[in-house]
């Protein structure tokens, strides 16, 4: 009798083993039903799937995907392992081990279901259900593995279920169906293993004895199900002393440990003996095209032209088209009207800012250096809005509007500005991690909140968190839950507010397609839950700024790598300091030849300092092969790009 | 309380799930009584009492029918044992506790159909009577707003403002 316990050995098995007597686990036919993450046997059981990309699609769909599941996605095996990852840098670090250990098409990114965890765990003989166990998760590892769990008879629905799957699959052996129970009652699959899962031994604690079931049908011994000790179990860790012939060897030390200590069981190496026989069908790269940035053509004969390199490029006709977007789908609400304001900090393009006055914008700014520019711009005192931590200890004159960060710092500004602006407060909703506003999670700090602004005749309110890490829907979500928060602070202190300020770090993708159709929700809101509000100000922030700049690099070398091209230029994360956590569509300009957009790949783009972060780009492809002297265009780069780069090794001292 | 519950008991896109985050705000312990609900920001403790009428409140501000729900629990002998020192260490009176049964509040919520559902935020756990083991529940009594002839909480018929008993076997021998 043969019994695996691990996906891909039972695989291996299958083209190993000529025979078919004693396999107590599914043909290779069935076998095909299971595999992630497209699975088949998801339609018979009645799931859905999540959605998923393959890990080898290209950095920008990948970083649009996971960033609108708001970070919660996780990089997973086809055959084996699951890491949650929470940001680009970790996607991309993550992307790269596992496609070290199972091959770049044996991996993907998924994303992850709110809801609870559960399985089903079976026996089939045959094509013939022998038995099955509900398992409601209760306690998992970092990986998602259960470690506690209540188990139960499965309904009668879904048992049929589970019949109807093991009927069609002919299936032999012992299963698992993991899924995510989601509020509103739909059911995700989120595996489909063609094995007992490990805790099994928990399920015949609590009365099931799933294996005996399967070696009593397939041998004809007799079998009774054991008493029920629980209805739940949770494991420990056995300590056992091993056997002199069993020696275990010691610990390699270095890279030889990162490459064989984390699978003692040798899946990786199975998974490539399979894939070396042609057992495994390999998945393909993502086939949706990347869409390519407004101005594309105008920028790379700029790029071409520019006699030296790394150079800014400033695509102006973008930026007045997204301005004019914005201002055409605020500028429809009457009161509360929308007044979008252009944040200063993202680009202090003086011709930047000159587009927006135009439009009648107003300056978002957070500082007074930052004050004066909105002011030397043309913009008037009463359309520069101040923000952030520096409001209370800066010259804030310059400003109509002054948000407080704290309550000591709306205090200060109190004292100081005696009536002659309109002051704010930032609020941070209590399921926020962030360093700014006032914590509503903390009693005192409400209770503080309240006293302080009874001192005032008037005050504003102000939202901002970043959409690109929260992830949008997550983001409407807080602001929703702010104006409550708004209005029961309202309440205890008897006065409404009168400016309601939005902002929060969208991409511009989502800002056009996620955010301006919403306004009419928000207006609605706002006239809900803020009657007194009068206006609305909007911070479009990078959303704007970000697509009205690109960046112009020259290669500098071309180094052959193990598995791809290393490219390095004259650029560095100190002019794309943004590299590091967000992707930019590159446009390969060769010497001679047609421009190319660089797509999925395994090359890399390396920057030109000497500090080992400095990878403006990796999993990428040159479509036709890269020389020195050939330019690369960085789109996306015309925000913090531009305001955060700092001078790197030019020989001088910032004063 | 009501801000924090709006806020906490929210997924990001929106579901809204019982008020798991009051048991990690607070700990289940012995608390001195009278209590006032202007105590609860400063609170670090709160017993199953006023764990029941702040989660019963939060249901009402949802919309929801909702009143707290009396049970008798019956539990092993060190298990009592052990919550009668705690009480008293604590200086408070462990009156709850007689013999093996125990007395403990809950959050029952009715639905329109009659049926009842029984938030305990003590453990942040729907009670179940079905349960095979850990479940010592043997009398259950409770009070709805609006009073309906027929209630049933888990198939048990259960009747408005009068102690209901449960047949089950003892868990504490």
């Amino acid at each position: 009798m043969w019994l695996s316990g691990l996906d891909v050995e039972l695989a291996w098995l299958r083209g190993a083993l000529p025979y078919e007597e004693g396999l107590l686990f599914p043909s290779s036919k069935a076998l095909s039903h299971v595999r992630k993450p497209d699975i088949e046997g998801a339609i018979p059981l009645g799931m859905q799937l999540p959605p998923s990309l393959p890990g080898n699609a290209d950095d920008w769909e990948l970083y649009r995907f996971a960033r609108r599941a708001g970070w919660r996605v996780w990089v997973k095996g086809t055959f084996h392992d699951a890491v949650r990852v929470s940001g680009f840098a970790a996607l991309r670090a993550t992307l790269r081990d596992m496609t070290s250990i199972w091959g770049a098409e044996h991996v993907f990114v998924q994303r992850e279901v709110e809801g609870d965890e559960e399985s089903y765990a079976f026996a089939a003989w045959r094509g013939e259900l022998l038995g099955a166990v509900r398992v409601e998760k209760r306690m998992v590892t970092t990986r998602g593995k259960t470690w506690a769990a209540s188990v139960g008879p499965l309904s009668d629905e879904a048992t049929a279920k589970v019949r109807l799957f093991v009927e069609r699959t002919c299936w032999t052996g012992g299963g698992e169906v993991e899924f995510i129970y989601a509020p509103d009652g739909s059911k995700f699959l989120i595996d489909l293993n063609p094995r007992f899962p490990a805790y099994i031994f928990g399920a015949a604690l609590c009365g099931f004895n799933l294996p005996a079931r399967l070696i009593a049908e397939a041998t004809g011994l007799p079998y009774a199900d054991p008493a029920a000790q629980s209805e739940q179990f949770v494991r420990v860790v056995v300590e056992l002393p091993t056997r002199a012939s069993h020696h275990v060897p010691a610990i390699p030390k270095g890279a030889a440990m990162l490459a064989v200590g984390k699978h003692p069981s040798q899946q990786p190496k199975l998974r490539a003996k399979l894939t070396e026989r042609g057992a495994l069908p390999l998945r393909g790269a993502s086939r949706t095209p990347m869409p390519l940035p407004l101005g594309w053509s105008a920028a790379a004969a700029e790029a071409l032209r520019t006699a030296r390199t790394p150079a800014r490029i400033r695509l102006g006709e973008v930026h007045e088209s997204a301005v004019a977007e914005v201002t055409a789908a605020t500028a429809r609400f009457e009161e509360p009207f929308f007044t979008p304001a252009l944040s200063v900090k993202t680009n202090p393009d003086p011709e930047l800012g000159a587009i927006a006055l135009r439009r009648g914008w107003w300056a978002e700014v957070i500082s007074s250096a930052e004050a004066a520019w909105a002011s030397r711009a043309g913009f008037a005192r009463d359309s520069i809005v101040f923000n952030g931590p520096r409001s209370s200890t800066d010259d804030t004159s310059a400003a109509g509007i002054v948000f407080a960060d704290s309550v000591d710092a709306l205090a200060t500004l109190r004292d100081r500005c005696n009536g002659a602006q309109l002051l704010g407060v930032r609020l941070r909703p209590p399921r926020v991690v962030s360093r700014f506003g006032i914590p509503l999670a903390e009693h005192a700090a409400v209770r503080d909140l309240v006293a302080e602004l009874e001192q005032h005749s008037r005050w504003a309110v102000h939202f901002h968190v970043a959409s690109d890490v929260v992830g949008p829907d997550a983001w409407w979500t807080l602001l929703m839950d702010v104006l409550q928060w708004a209005r029961r602070i309202a309440d205890l202190v008897g006065r409404p507010p009168a400016v309601l300020d939005v902002g929060g770090g969208w991409h511009s993708d989502d800002f056009n397609d996620l955010f301006l159709p919403r306004l009419d929700v928000l207006n609605g809101a706002v006239r809900a839950q803020l009657p007194s509000v009068t206006r609305v100000l909007l911070e479009p922030g990078k959303a704007v700024s970000e697509r009205a700049g690109a960046t112009v690099a020259s290669i500098l070398e071309c180094r052959r790598a193990a598995d791809g091209a290393d490219v390095v230029i004259d650029a560095s994360i100190a002019d794309l300091p943004m590299a590091l956590s967000q992707p930019h569509r590159i446009l390969h300009l060769p010497k001679d030849g047609a421009p190319q957009w660089l797509g999925a790949g395994t090359d890399r783009v390396l920057g030109s300092i000497c500090m080992e972060s400095d990878v403006l780009a990796t999993r990428l492809g040159f479509k036709i092969a890269p020389r020195s002297g050939d330019r690369l265009l960085f789109f996306d780069s015309g925000a913090y790009d531009v305001s955060m780069a700092w001078p790197f090794a030019g020989g001088t001292v910032r004063d | 309380m009501r801000g924090m519950d709006q806020s906490l008991s929210r997924s990001d896109v929106g579901h809204v799930t019982p008020p798991l985050w009051l048991r990690e705000r607070y700990e289940w312990g012995p608390r001195r009584w009278p209590m006032a609900w202007c105590d609860l920001p400063d609170s670090v403790t709160l017993d199953c009492g006023a764990f029941s009428a702040v989660t019963t409140d939060l249901y009402r501000v949802r919309g929801e029918s909702a009143s707290t729900v009396q049970l008798i629990f019956r539990y092993p002998q060190q298990t009592v044992d052990m919550w009668h020192a705690l009480w008293s260490s604590a200086g408070c009176t462990p009156h709850w506790i007689r013999g093996h049964h125990i007395y403990h509040e809950a959050t029952a919520l009715f639905r329109p159909d009659g049926t009842i559902d029984i938030w305990d935020s003590s453990v942040n756990k729907h009670l179940s009577s079905r349960d095979l083991t850990g479940n010592p529940i043997v009398a259950i009594r409770v009070f709805a707003d609006a009073p309906q002839s027929r209630l049933q909480w888990d198939r048990n018929p259960v009747t408005n403002g009068e102690w209901c008993w449960l047949d089950r076997p003892s868990a504490g021998k």
